[in-house]
């Protein structure tokens, strides 16, 4: 292939593009070159083989790299760029010029050619191959997941109506909650992106001009359909957008089609209204339904700065004042209750100094129409809402709103049953009117100011409606069907059922009650409206009317985020708190994403009444186990750790911000003996609790002398063991329980001196079998209060060189020292003199994690025959890195400390290959 | 636009194809869980009496007599496989309220996955290519290669069947008595207890309603009933000494959800096992499917889980029955081997 004449062919080429969409404003892509994919290939070698003989890519041919950049681009898979580019073209010099040779040449094809321009927060970080990659629309990686998002934005589009270009490709970078950060990338190029949905738009439709040609359009949707359903999600999408009303404005092109939706009706701005909610039976909450202020707020163009000049509050309401940019958070969906009854003016809203130019546009929405009583209809959902109209129908239920008891006339006439109400000082009647009503009713309902009509009614079947408050109308989506039942108060020979204008006449059956379909509807607000048709009396009867809405599904991850609840999972189940802290368990958390989850424990006490609250923190979901675990290690902190201890049963629950609670519950066993701290941090106490009932002994090690056991009187111990610095052990035992704790406490020293812990074990005759014994006795003690970690390092540290003095004599202990506190070199530490090639095994092997390092130990001490034993390799081997673990089943006969005692060139060689592994680790550590 | 007049079937098609639903059949127990999923997420958070009331309504004209209580059931099933979240509204556990569980899935043991939950306006979330929406009873089922992987990456959470089902971790019966063991050691020696009822484990295992008896000359470990004033009797693990009550605990629920009953059932198992008669599970072949049966009443998760699977139906001298596919019925039988120490009993079918 000819690198000149392919340079000319692409000038050309991409000259005709540009013409051809200047008038539209869209840019040209370097990938919308002409070449198919086997020219693609041949060009490739070209430009390779072109740097093997000059080194460098030449100017002349600067289009055609701009075309092979922008493939490889194509074939980027989010990772590495370049490294792609050095395979596609293997004598590719990767250096910084040659690099900025490329962007020079996209940013010359921008500038020649009105090409795209990459832009955004992805372009600024990666200002070269943000070029390339950008100028192949749209790489093959991320072709799935722009389909799927595609998809769950269909009907955001489509419900955009009318947008330009970049509007789209903004909706779609606004509705990405996801956390794909390349992907996140791409939806920065919101013109791109804007394109390419417009491109799907006008796909096969021979007048339009496709912002993308259609070859290289073409070959997207090829290749996209190579994704299982990400072709699926873009055919649905572009048959979303081409049934509803959606067109984009080109830039220099103006709008090519658009005009309101045949659906969509025009509404009298709702005021506010009345609402009740029956919270229990015959428990009214009184509430006022506000409409949608904000938006008129907006479109009046009020600023928040006004807003901020004045408060407002709720007449009725809990008296508080709220700054005047509360307003704007009413958008049609926000009751407020009424603690008190509503103001004689109907004026609900009060403000402190009311900002003319911000309280005009709202002025008669903050007014409460009509008169006490006020009429209220029970609707489908339970609600009972203000009726406006002042007339009751028969087979329907009303509640009438009265500042005053009605007379008990009325209330006989009318069968009105009391009800109770939240709200101070208001009286609640409910009114279920006959289906045929006498003149005594309809005389009484006459004294209330209220009517009584005969009529049609429409109601939902099948689906439960969705009541949408601020546009008080019934929401159906576009894939359900709108099946209402119409019913009748009176026989009638006909019911005339109007749709948006269009009358329909369907006589009536046999039964009063008939079923319609109003067939799919169109997304936006669509009127229905029925009238009855009574023969004998010859003339209409009252008609009602439902607003109905049709909208698109909305994408479900945001759907859930808003709505779903909190779960919380223990896992296995049936583990306790204790396993779940100690991470045999896992609880884990299933909510929406994004949103807080605030995680309390709640203790109980031995009554099974809570006692206590503790907050551990709030985690943004979903909930990474480690956060989990750090807030139930709360737990275990200082401040709780004896609270939670003492609780007979423990819940976890998780606060999922205003949605509510999920709670798992665990019985904790309490011991029926045990330590807790009481007294001041200058006189720290130890007090035991004992409720076995049986005997129970007391002793005390002072962390002092860790090895001296001193006997304590059970009353002084209930009554609390004084506890002196450094700390104390303090043990109880009775038949069945044997529990222990370790307070340690500050001395007379201040600061990091009273970290420093002087311990001398007074028996200089100890053995190891009796330092082990010591020595799990401290390491098995609850630990209780600040320093009582500290004080079990000391004393567990006093024992653990006891021990090593025993088994490696003391002046190979000094020596070990040395090489411990880094005066002398590991090297100079050995077995025996002269050292063996078991030291060299000792300090050489890693013997950190590993699983078999005991058996590893007594093979090496084998072949060395240091020992053959392998018993005794295994002791000698766990004394040096974990004494705490032997078990007496661990020994291989009763004379194994005594046999260890004769062999130091087997237990020095344990500790050794123990300092060699910290050695190791504190070296890992960088220390 | 037209306005078609329905009759009740139609609109009965028309509801069901709008809940995605089968169309053709009567009020079905998926189309009823769907209306119920759907409406719950529509008016959540929701008092259960007040989200049945939100269902019965549009559908009353659909339904018999009996579709309230229909409707009530199918909400305590909802909310016992997870599908539907109790949560306390304000903290406080009598204020409880019912909200819809984000979508999640329950990996079983033959590759299908349990959906649960509600993915807002779409009930069920769009399933990728190449996986394929089940339905048994009211719950649904997604099958399909590399289905818990699709799932997650679609944004699903995924829980374990154990969690799912609030089903017991699998453990020895002697393992599982031990801690009961403990327990009754633990607790203080008491006298006689009047009426009181046990289990008899040495009588035969296959008739569950003859093994209930007042002690007699018994010795060792029984679970047993002890009468309450008010209510259904206690369930509890009583020691008897040639007859006479040496100890006995009180069966408690371990979670909120489960019943006394449950843990009673499978301790009688555990019982049964130790004592070397494992109660049985009789597997017949019945016209392609497998006829699991059980001779004792079985816990309410494992009545659950067998459920998903399985129609309840009946079959001779068993107390409860579940027909399946031969292939679940291999996974059940293993499980209640597992779970229930049950062992395995051939029968002749058709």
């Amino acid at each position: 292939m000819d690198l000149d004449d392919t340079q000319t062919r692409l000038d050309k080429h991409f000259r005709d593009l540009a013409t051809q969409r200047a008038g539209q404003g869209h840019p040209i892509y370097a990938l919308e070159h002409p070449f198919d994919a086997a020219e693609g290939v041949a060009l490739a070698k070209a430009l390779d083989l072109d740097l093997a003989q000059r080194w460098r890519p030449c100017e002349a041919h600067w289009l055609v790299w701009a075309a092979g950049a922008a493939e490889v681009g194509y074939r980027y898979d989010g990772e590495h760029y370049w490294p792609l580019f050095r395979q596609t073209f293997p004598n590719w010099r990767d250096g910084n010029t040659e690099r900025d040779l490329i962007r020079s040449w996209f940013e010359r094809f921008h500038d020649e050619f009105a090409a795209h321009a990459p832009k955004g927060r992805w372009a600024r970080a990666y200002p070269i191959i943000a070029w390339p990659i950008s100028h192949s629309v749209l790489p093959r990686f991320l072709q799935r997941l722009f389909a799927q998002h595609l998809y769950e934005c269909r009907f955001a589009i489509a419900r955009s109506g009318a947008l330009d270009v970049e509007g789209i490709g903004e909706l779609l970078r606004d509705h990405y909650s996801g956390s794909t950060g390349r992907f996140n990338d791409l939806l920065q190029q919101t013109e791109l992106t804007g394109r390419l949905v417009l491109a799907l738009h006008t796909e096969g439709q021979g007048d339009a001009v496709s912002p993308i040609a259609a070859p290289t359009w073409a070959r997207l949707v090829a290749d996209l359909g190579k994704h299982g359903d990400a072709g699926r999600h873009l055919r649905e999408t572009r048959t979303a957008l081409r049934q509803s009303s959606f067109s984009v404005y080109a830039p220099g092109g103006g709008a090519r089609s658009s005009g309101a939706r045949a659906g969509d009706i025009q509404r009298a701005p709702p005021s506010i209204k009345l609402a009740a909610y029956e919270t229990d039976e015959s428990l009214w909450r009184l509430a006022i339904a506000i409409p949608d202020l904000a938006t008129r707020l907006r479109s009046a163009g009020v600023t928040r700065r006004e807003l901020d000049r004045m408060r407002v509050r709720i007449r009725g309401g809990d008296g508080a004042w709220m700054h005047g940019q509360t307003l704007l958070s009413y958008a049609g969906d926000v009751n407020e209750d009424l603690h008190h009854p509503w103001p004689e003016d109907g004026q609900l809203f009060e403000f402190d100094t009311p900002v003319a130019a911000a309280t005009a546009p709202i002025a008669d929405a903050l007014v409460l129409p009509d008169k006490a009583p006020f009429l209220l209809r029970v609707h489908e959902d339970g609600v009972a809402r203000q009726v406006l109209g002042r007339h009751v129908r028969a087979r329907q239920s009303y509640l009438v709103v009265a500042r005053a008891p009605l007379a008990d006339a009325t209330v006989s006439a009318l069968a009105l049953r009391e009800q109770k109400s939240r709200t101070a000082g208001v009286h609640l009647y409910r009114l279920s009117p006959p289906s045929m009503a006498k003149q005594p009713f309809i005389q009484a309902l006459s004294a209330l100011r209220l009517g009584y009509a005969f009529g049609a009614r429409l109601l939902p079947v099948g689906l439960t409606p969705r009541w949408d408050a601020a546009t008080e109308s019934i929401v159906y989506l576009t894939n359900e069907s709108v099946t209402l039942r119409i019913e009748s108060d009176v026989a009638v020979s006909e019911f005339v059922i109007t749709l948006d204008g269009d009358a329909y006449r369907a006589k009536s059956g046999e039964k009063a009650d008939l079923f319609v379909d109003l067939g799919p509807l169109a997304l936006g607000t669509h009127n229905v409206q029925v009238t009855a048709v009574n023969a004998a009396v010859g003339k209409n009867l009252a008609s009602d009317d439902l607003a109905i809405t049709v909208r698109a599904p909305t994408p479900w991850p945001s759907a859930v985020a808003d709505k779903a609840g909190v779960r919380l999972t223990i896992e296995p189940r049936g583990a306790t708190l204790d396993d779940a802290l100690d991470e045999r368990a896992r609880v884990g958390v299933i909510a929406p994403p994004g949103r807080s989850v605030r995680l309390e424990a709640r203790l109980f006490g031995f009554h099974g009444f809570q006692t206590e609250r503790c907050d551990l923190g709030a985690c943004k979901t979903p909930v990474a186990p480690a956060a989990m675990l750090s807030a139930l290690r709360k737990l275990r902190g200082d401040t709780l750790a004896e609270r939670v201890a003492g609780a007979p049963r423990i819940d976890i629950a998780a606060r999922l911000e205003e949605f509510g609670t999920a709670t798992i519950q665990f019985e904790h066993p309490v011991e029926p003996l045990r330590w807790s701290l009481a007294g001041s941090p200058a006189a720290r106490k130890a007090v035991l609790s004992n409720d076995t009932g049986g005997v129970v002994t007391v002793s005390s090690f002072s962390v002092a002398r860790p090895d001296v056991e001193h006997t304590v009187p059970i009353e002084q111990a209930l009554s609390g063991v004084a506890i002196e610095a450094p700390g104390v052990l303090v043990v109880a035992k009775s038949d069945t329980c044997n529990v222990s704790a370790l307070i340690g406490v500050l001395g007379e020293s201040q600061g990091f001196a009273s970290l420093i812990t002087q311990v001398d074990l007074n028996n200089d005759r100890l053995g190891v079998g009796a330092c082990l014994n010591h020595y799990k006795r401290w390491l098995g003690a609850r630990l209780l209060g600040a320093l009582a970690g500290n004080r079990r390092l000391a004393v567990l540290g006093a024992f653990e060189r006891r021990i090593e003095r025993i088994l490696c004599g003391a002046e190979w202990q000094r020596l070990a020292d040395d090489v411990r506190g880094g005066e002398r070199a590991l090297a100079d530490l050995s077995v025996a003199r002269p050292p063996t090639g078991f030291d060299t095994a000792m300090r050489s092997t890693d013997w950190r994690g590993r699983k078999d390092a005991i058996a590893e130990f007594s093979r090496v001490a084998d072949r060395y025959q240091v020992c053959s034993d392998a018993g005794l390799c295994a002791v000698a081997f766990t004394l040096a890195f974990d004494p705490g673990s032997l078990r007496k089943t661990d020994l291989p006969r009763e004379t194994a400390f005594q046999d260890l005692r004769s062999l130091p060139s087997l237990t020095r060689g344990a500790y050794l290959a123990h300092i060699a592994a910290n050695a190791r680790a504190r070296q890992d550590a960088g220390l | 636009m037209t306005v078609r007049l329905l009759s009740a079937s139609e609109l009965l098609d028309a509801t069901a194809t709008s809940l995605g639903a089968p169309t053709g059949e009567a009020l079905s127990p998926f189309l009823l869980t769907q209306a119920i999923r759907r409406t719950a997420f529509i008016v959540a958070p929701v008092r259960r009496h007040e989200l049945a009331r939100a269902v019965l309504r549009p559908l009353r004209p659909l339904g018999d007599e009996h579709l309230n209580l229909r409707i009530d059931d199918a909400i305590e099933d909802l909310v016992a496989l997870g599908e539907i979240l109790e949560m306390s509204a304000d903290g406080e556990a009598q204020n409880v309220v019912l909200r819809t569980a984000p979508p999640t899935f329950v990996r079983r043991a033959d590759g299908d996955c349990v959906l649960l939950g509600v993915a807002g306006d779409d009930i069920t979330p769009p399933l990728p290519d190449g996986l394929a929406l089940g339905v048994s009873g009211g719950v649904r089922f997604v099958s399909g290669a590399d289905a818990p992987e699709k799932l997650r990456d679609l944004g699903l959470n995924e829980l374990s069947e154990h969690e799912w089902l609030h089903q017991p971790t699998s453990e020895s019966a002697s393992d599982y008595l031990k801690g009961w063991r403990q327990r009754l050691d633990a607790a203080p020696p008491c006298g006689t207890i009047a009426e009181l009822e046990i289990l008899d484990s040495a009588r035969p295992n296959y008739y569950y309603n003859g093994r209930w008896m007042p002690p007699a000359k018994h010795t060792g470990l029984y679970v047993a009933r002890r009468p309450k004033r008010f209510g259904a009797d206690f369930w509890c693990l009583v020691e008897l000494a040639h007859g006479t009550l040496k100890r006995f605990v009180d069966i408690t629920p371990q979670t909120p959800r489960a019943h006394p009953r449950d843990e009673a059932y499978r301790l009688q198992a555990a019982l049964d096992a130790v004592g070397g008669k494992p109660q049985k599970v009789s597997v017949v072949s019945v016209g392609g499917e497998c006829v699991l049966g059980l001779f004792s009443p079985p816990p309410s998760w494992l009545a659950r889980r067998l459920t998903l699977k399985g129609r309840p139906t009946t079959s001779r001298g068993v107390l409860v029955a579940y027909a399946m596919p031969p292939s679940a019925a291999e996974i059940e039988i293993k499980a209640l081997s597992d779970l229930m120490w049950c062992s395995r009993r051939e029968e002749q079918g058709s």
